[in-house]
Formats: C-alpha cells, structure tokens, sequence
C-alpha cells in the first residue's frame, strides 16, 4: 500500500517541477499543477474501493510506527484529500478568469499549499503534522503578501507573526508528550497510559493552538481583517474554503481519536473539550457580529468563515455520533458554499471596480446569474432547507440539545448565528438586486473576461453540488458514517490499524 | 543540574520571546522575538532529550562501550527540523517586510493601518487588485532602482494622514 504516498507526491512534484518547465513555457506552471490535481483526483476515485474495504496505514521510509512517520488512508482521510483537489481545481481554474498572467511562483505555492494540506490530513504522526502546518503556513504567508499592494505584505505578515507564535508553542507541547510518553504516533497516543492531568492537559492545549488560529478561533483570529483584505479573491478561497478542510479535520482527529478516555490525554480530556466548546460558542458569535458590522465583502466572508468554524468546533467538543456527522456534513458544504461565495465576490469586485458590497448595488440586475449564484451561497451557509448547510447545522443542534450540559450555550449560539448570517446575507443580497442610486454605467473593459466560463463553469458546478446535497443528503451517507464511526471509535479502527498492521 | 540549567533557560528565552512578540510595535523587533521563542523551545526539545554524560548521537560504529551511552537521537533529529523551518521563516518573513516598508516606508505596525488600507484599496483595486506578477521583478528587489514605486507609498500615507 506503500504507493499511497502518491497522493502528497503528485502536488510536490507539480511545485518542485513547476520553476524549471516555467522556462520554457508561461503556461506550464498552471498546466501542470491541474495536471497533477487530476491525477490525484483519478488515483485517489481508483484507490478507494481498496480504502474503503480496509483502511491502510502508509509506512514512509520503513521506519515502523511509532518510531517512524505514517500516512493513514482511510475513507475519511482520502474523501476529504479528494474535496481538497477538487476545490483546488475549482479555484485555479475560477482564478485564471481574473488573473491570466499568474507566474510560476504562484503555481508553486499553491501547489505546496495543496500538498500541505493534503499531508496535514493524511499524517498520523504530531511532528510530521507540525511540519506541514509550516508549509501550508509559508505558502499561504507568500500567496497572501502577493495580493493587492497596499495591505497584502501587512496582513501577511500579522498573520505570520500570529501563526508562527501558535505553531513554536504546538512545539514546544509536542517536546512535553514526547519527553512524558517517548512517542509521537498520534495512534500509539491514543491508547498510551494516562498522563498526569496537568501535563496533559498544558500538552494538550499547545498543541491545539495553531488550529484554533487556522480555525479563526476566537482569541487567535485578530489576523483575519488583515490577511483577507490583502489577500486575492482565489487565495481567500483557499484559507477559508481549502485550508479550513484539513485543519478542521486535524482538530477532529485530535480531539476525538488522540484525546479519548484510555488515551494519554485520558484525564484531561473534558477539560479541553470545555476550553474548545467555550471558545468555539464566543467565535461564532464574535466572529457573525464582525461580518454583520464589515462592509468589504471578502472581510464578510472571511469572519463568517470563523462563524462557521466555531460551529465545527462546537460539535467536536460535544464527540457525539451525531454531532461528529453533523460537523463532517457542515464541513464539506461550508467549504463548497464559501468557495463559491469567494469566486462570486472577486467577481463583482472586478464587475463593479469596489471590494464593498454597498458599492456594489445594482450588479445582479446587469448580471443575474451572478446574483443567484450568490444566494445559493449565502443560504447554503445559513442553513436553509434544501441547500446543503441544512443538514449539517440540524445534526449539530440536535446532537447539542441531546448532551445538554454546556453544549446548550453552543446551541444557542449558533442560532443567534443563524440569525445573524440571514440578516447580513440578505443585506448583501439586496444590495446587489436593488437598482443602483446613481447610473454608474461605467464596466470595466473586460467585462467578458471577468464574466466568462472560466467563472462560471466553477461556480455553478459548486452551486449545483451544494443544492444536489441538499436534496439528496443521503449520497454521502456511507462516507459520513464511516468518517464518524474512525473518528469516535480509534480503539477498534484508527489505532488498531496503524500500530498492529504497521508492526508487520 | 545540568538539564535543570537547560530547562531555565528555555523557559526563559520562550517567555522572553512571547514578550517580545506582544509588545512590540517594530516589526524586525517582532521578528527577532520569533526567534528567541524558537530558540528557547528548540532548546527545550532538545534538554528533554538530554542527560548529564551522555554523548552525541553519531554512531558511525557498532554500537559498543566507546559510544554509548548516547542521548536520544528524535529531539535532535527533530530540532534540525525546526531550526531549518525557522530559518526558512525568518527569510520569508523579512522578505516580506522589505515589501511592506517600499508601500509605507516605515517598519513600525501602524494603528491607522485600516483607514489607510481602506483608502488605499479602494484606488489600487481600481488600478491593479492582483500585483502578484510583479512579485519577483527586479525592480521590486533592488533599493534605489525602484524610483516610480516609491513614489506611490510616499504619497498615499500623506492621503491617509
């Protein structure tokens, strides 16, 4: 099974390949990182049968776990592996609508960013897992200091600062588990001897703080204003469409697999648990009143992202069957609305020549199709029936109301959110169908550039999925339940298959 | 003792770090406060692997009495790691200061920095919302050739103010 490494290998060699075919060609950079998507696409839909069968753990180098770094392929990890390419090619293609003359540079970034976030959901191993979160890091600092000139090198480099802050104290938690158990492997931590609680819990927590940063977190998420408003539309769609994937399902896998009861986190397992449910419940609302108040409308997205992201974490913190498949359906419809909603949004910015949405009054009467796309978007997040969000957000606040206790503040905050996000999506929405107040009949030149197949094909194809979910919410069931019953169940699948069946 | 002074020490560079990291508003200040943090966290991975005798390591030989006993190997392994993760880091990140002082001529963060940007924006989007082409052109790389690029941020933090 050791080729399943090819999965991260096709991204690394399109970035490492991409400088030198640049040479001969602009086009060649682009060209090859879809390339290598695709193969990953077609490996990936080839392989999981196999996958799906039996789960393989992918032993690098033959150092045996958990001594060595492993892959873990399993439904879970490799669904989402093949959500994250497709969303990759969904953005680049969407992105070369607006930007046509992207050189190498870019692909290279990108291509490591997709690999970085294919390896942070795959990986089993802490370390391993803190080295991709440094490589989607440097890439993502790159790709959002390139952006627009005013404001791309300051939010870039308010975001490094915070980030690189968060992932040397994950560090620094990752030296403490090692230097208590003598292992990494996050399947050997899950059925370790329990820590002493103060250990681990302090391991515990600096360990998870670089995700709560990537996850917009409540006190981690002062970057987001910055690094959004620098950022270009694409790469916007990727921090908080792409990225959020793999870092929310990492936050998963910690959480429910390496802290269980009869892991080595097994006392303070609660504790933590509390800290992410009570930070995720202010995030949603802190992170939906800050969209509601921003009027740029990449900014909108960006904190709503953090809106939705604090649900994620909510339902993590509750680990009931319920809850867990809910967030997993909220996680990948959250991913194809809100890459949706960017592409639109970097699109009306160049139609209407503004990044705020009440300047952008008026659009969606001169392009319609625009419009509607938009609100597919903005109801998909709100949870509207038939639109994909719903079922993820209902499993949610049932699994919530069925634990009580705390999670009942997480309920009521995500439907105060819910609120919220109808309100300011409808304000925006109503903007870009109002008539404009005065007759700006100004379009920008290239009208046809902007609004062509390379936006729409995309974004109605990410349009069509959120509304085919939506209808049809049982096509992703067998992967739901599978992805849950990994994520809850460690002792029986995650942790038996990486720790005996790497020992061969 | 010895891993106790280690210990200390790195406690002391972290927090020195984190200090500084929060407290400063001068960026190539913030920058170097990563690296006491990093510093002091790699010298802690590496003390947790640390005891008094040991020796480094690098078995070239069968294992025997010469080089034994040795300190264990994956906090070393693992801070070699780290140190060319921060190192790459510290290279991006200054690169991109450099970018940021040609907009502001300035290294500090500033605290109009919204309005600024939001004026800014608005006019840049208008003129070029993706520079992300002319990242690596020379005159980008090069102080004092950049005459027209200058001119710009001079001018736009006069509007702003």
């Amino acid at each position: 099974m050791n080729q399943a490494i090819l999965l991260l290998l096709f991204p690394a060699a399109a970035a490492l390949i991409t400088p030198a075919g640049s040479a001969l060609s602009e086009r060649f950079g682009r060209g090859l990182a879809l390339l290598s998507y695709i193969a990953g696409i077609v490996y990936g839909v080839v392989l999981y049968p196999q996958i799906a069968a039996s789960p393989a753990s992918v032993i690098v180098g033959n150092w045996k776990p958990p001594y060595g770094i492993n892959l873990f392929v399993s439904p879970l990890s490799l669904g989402l592996v093949l959500l994250i390419y497709c969303v990759a090619i969904v953005i680049l293609v969407s992105d070369f609508a607006s930007n046509r003359k992207r050189r190498a540079q870019f692909y290279l970034l990108y291509s490591l960013l997709t690999m970085a976030s294919v390896g942070l959901v795959l990986t089993a191993d802490l370390f391993n897992m803190f080295v991709f979160l440094e490589i989607a890091g440097i890439s993502t600092f790159a790709l959002v200091a390139v952006g627009r000139e005013g404001s791309g090198p300051a939010g870039s480099l308010r975001y490094l600062v915070l980030a690189q802050l968060t992932t040397l104290l994950m560090l620094a938690g990752i030296g403490l588990v090692y230097s208590a158990t003598g292992v990494l492997n996050i399947a050997s931590l899950s059925r370790f001897a329990a820590l002493n609680p103060a250990v681990a819990f302090l391991a515990g927590l600096l360990i998870l703080l670089p995700f709560f940063l990537e996850m917009k977190q409540f006190p981690f998420n002062g970057w987001i204003g910055g690094a959004y408003r620098g950022a270009s539309p694409a790469i916007g769609a990727t921090m908080s469409g792409l990225v959020t994937v793999s870092v929310a399902m990492v936050l998963a896998r910690l959480l429910l697999t390496m802290m269980n009861t009869g892991s080595a986190f097994g006392d303070a397992t609660t504790k933590i648990r509390t800290v992410v449910l009570v930070l995720g419940a202010a995030t949603v609302l802190i992170g939906e009143t800050a969209a509601f108040r921003e009027k740029e409308i990449k900014r909108v997205l960006g904190y709503s992202s953090a809106g939705q992201m604090g649900m994620i974490a909510i339902g993590i913190a509750i680990a009931s069957q319920s809850a867990v498949r809910g967030i997993l359906f909220l996680l990948v419809s959250h991913t194809i609305a809100k890459v949706l909603l960017f592409l639109v949004a970097g699109t009306s910015a160049r139609l209407s020549g503004s990044d705020r949405w009440d300047e952008m009054r008026g659009i969606a009467r001169r392009f319609p199709l625009l419009g509607m796309l938009f609100a597919v978007g903005a109801m998909t997040l709100m949870g509207i029936p038939l639109f994909s969000g719903f079922w993820g957000k209902l499993d949610l606040i049932r699994a919530a109301i069925a634990s009580g206790g705390l999670a009942v503040v997480g309920v009521v905050a995500v439907l105060i959110a819910t609120v919220v996000e109808g309100v300011y999506f409808m304000k925006i929405a109503h903007a870009f169908f109002e008539a404009p107040a005065a007759a700006k009949s100004a379009p920008p030149e290239s009208t046809k550039q902007h609004y062509g197949v390379a936006f729409l094909a995309p974004a109605l194809v990410l349009a069509a999925a959120t509304v085919i979910l939506g209808v049809l919410p049982g096509l992703i069931d067998p992967w739901l339940s599978s992805a849950t019953a990994e994520l809850l169940h460690p002792a029986s699948g995650y942790a038996a298959h990486i720790v005996t069946g790497g020992l061969q | 003792m010895v891993t106790a002074t280690f210990l200390l020490s790195a406690f002391s560079l972290i927090l020195v770090g984190i200090f500084g990291m929060l407290t400063r508003k001068n960026i190539i200040r913030i920058l170097l406060a990563v690296n006491i943090l990093e510093t002091g966290v790699n010298l802690l991975l590496v003390s947790f692997g640390y005891f008094r005798g040991g020796k480094a390591p690098i078995i070239t030989a069968p294992i025997s009495a010469s080089n034994l006993p040795f300190v264990d190997p994956l906090p070393q392994a693992l801070v070699l790691t780290s140190i060319v993760i921060g190192l790459g880091t510290t290279a991006l990140a200054l690169a991109i200061t450099l970018r940021y002082y040609r907009r502001r001529r300035t290294l500090e963060f500033e605290p109009d920095e919204e309005d600024f940007a939001s004026v800014e924006g608005a006019r840049t989007l208008m003129r070029d919302s993706d520079d992300s082409t002319s990242v690596t052109e020379g005159k980008d790389l090069h102080p004092g050739s950049n005459v027209p690029s200058d001119r710009e941020p001079a001018g736009a933090k006069e509007r702003a103010k």
